[in-house]
């Protein structure tokens, strides 16, 4: 016997950790992964329904899904390649000037770069040999 | 109050996964998250605790615990790390995670289908995109989330009211311990062709019967006997889009690869 209740409940975290991610995130693949993962939340519901009323419309259903995501990532990567061309970026912030003009920003101006640059590393050479001992008249000499 | 202390089970683990969610999102330099990632590990062993309910055997309750933890666990994961290819990675591992519970509920064709498209197709294309665009590794924007603790809030209190109308009440566990709805059992509804009245249970014009339910068989005779035009439509959403990419994929100059 299958517990539908389970799979409804990861189903529903799913798509909620999929909605968080796509109203938290900046980086534009990672709101279209959002996005596809809210779909795995929806899916997995009709699956489980599916099992449930022991018919194939669920899962007719979730190959539907599968087509339309596979149309939509397709897209979308059309167009986030289309928009880094113009702005050499994936943030989403930059394009909220397509809202209203004077509709105040959503997002509040934040202090820029905290990126830990990665500390520059120069080769070692280890040493080998014995290492020159300088002479008093060889010194003197040069 | 009452409420609160009646239902404050389902309340905790919210606050304390929204409080795990916000607090684990990138938000500027880089902070110790030890506290919530152990407060997000209650949250999740508090809903699984009290909200899923063991079927009695033993394989398939262990095969959906661990499917079903690895896809909330790289869940999280995935929408908080820093690190955008980490991200598509962990995004396979809930994929793979989702085929596993599609294989419990005796879905194959769904699984492989899924981790096909998925796993083989759509992660790799958006890894291809994402080492195009960041060559330059960690970038500001992934490190700054916008406005965690808002989006945590609507998105707990959503699954809050989600789980709440889930949760089985008291009477529904006494009298259907194993599935916990009553309205939604599947009735066995005598079909009549002649009155068209409206059952709750869907009905197939296709004999989908119990031996073939969940093989490819019973899959394909759907998708091609009730689905006929659906299917066909799907075909040309396929077309569409890929032209539609094509169009608004941008331009190479002539000559150059």
């Amino acid at each position: 016997m299958i517990v539908l209740t389970n799979y409804l409940i990861v189903g529903s975290i799913l798509f909620v950790l999929g909605a968080i991610g796509f109203l938290a995130r900046r980086n534009l693949i990672t709101l279209v992964l959002s996005a596809e993962m809210m779909l795995h939340g929806v899916s997995l519901n009709l699956v489980a329904f599916s099992n449930f009323h022991q018919n194939m419309q669920g899962q007719a259903f979730t190959a539907f899904i599968l087509t339309v995501a596979a149309c939509e990532a397709g897209i979308a990567l059309a167009l986030i390649l289309t928009l880094y061309k113009r702005s050499k970026s994936l943030d989403v912030n930059l394009w909220s000037q397509l809202a209203e003009a004077d509709i105040e920003s959503p997002h509040e101006e934040e202090p820029a770069v905290p990126t830990a640059q990665p500390t520059q590393e120069f080769p070692h050479l280890t040493p080998a040999g014995r290492s020159p001992q300088f002479q008093k008249e060889t010194a003197n000499r040069v | 109050m009452q409420w609160l202390k009646e239902h404050w089970l389902l309340v905790l683990p919210m606050v304390l996964g929204a409080f795990a969610v916000a607090r684990l999102m990138p938000k500027g330099e880089p902070r110790s998250s030890l506290v919530a990632r152990l407060v997000g590990l209650a949250a999740v062993g508090i809903v699984g605790g009290t909200l899923l309910q063991p079927t009695g055997s033993v394989l398939s309750d262990a095969l959906f615990y661990l499917f079903a933890g690895v896809a909330v666990l790289g869940a999280v994961l995935m929408i908080t790390h820093r690190n955008p290819a980490y991200s598509a990675l962990w995004f396979a591992v809930v994929t793979l995670a989702v085929c596993g519970l599609f294989l419990l509920q005796s879905a194959p064709f769904l699984a492989s289908a899924t981790v096909i498209v998925y796993a083989g197709a759509i992660i790799v294309t958006f890894l291809f995109v994402l080492m195009l665009a960041q060559q330059a590794g960690a970038t500001n924007y992934d490190q700054r989330s916008r406005q965690p603790g808002v989006a945590a809030f609507t998105g707990f209190v959503l699954l809050g009211a989600l789980l709440f109308v889930l949760s089985p009440s008291k009477e529904q566990a006494a009298t259907r311990p194993v599935t916990g709805f009553v309205s939604l059992a599947p009735k066995v509804v005598p079909v009549d062709q002649s009155s068209d009245q409206l059952s709750t249970t869907p009905q197939s014009t296709s004999a989908t019967t119990a031996e073939n339910f969940g093989t490819m068989r019973g899959l394909g005779r759907s998708l091609f006997g009730d689905y006929l035009f659906a299917v066909e439509l799907a075909g040309t959403l396929l077309l569409v889009a890929s032209i539609g990419a094509i169009v608004i994929a941008p331009k190479r100059s002539s000559g150059k690869l």
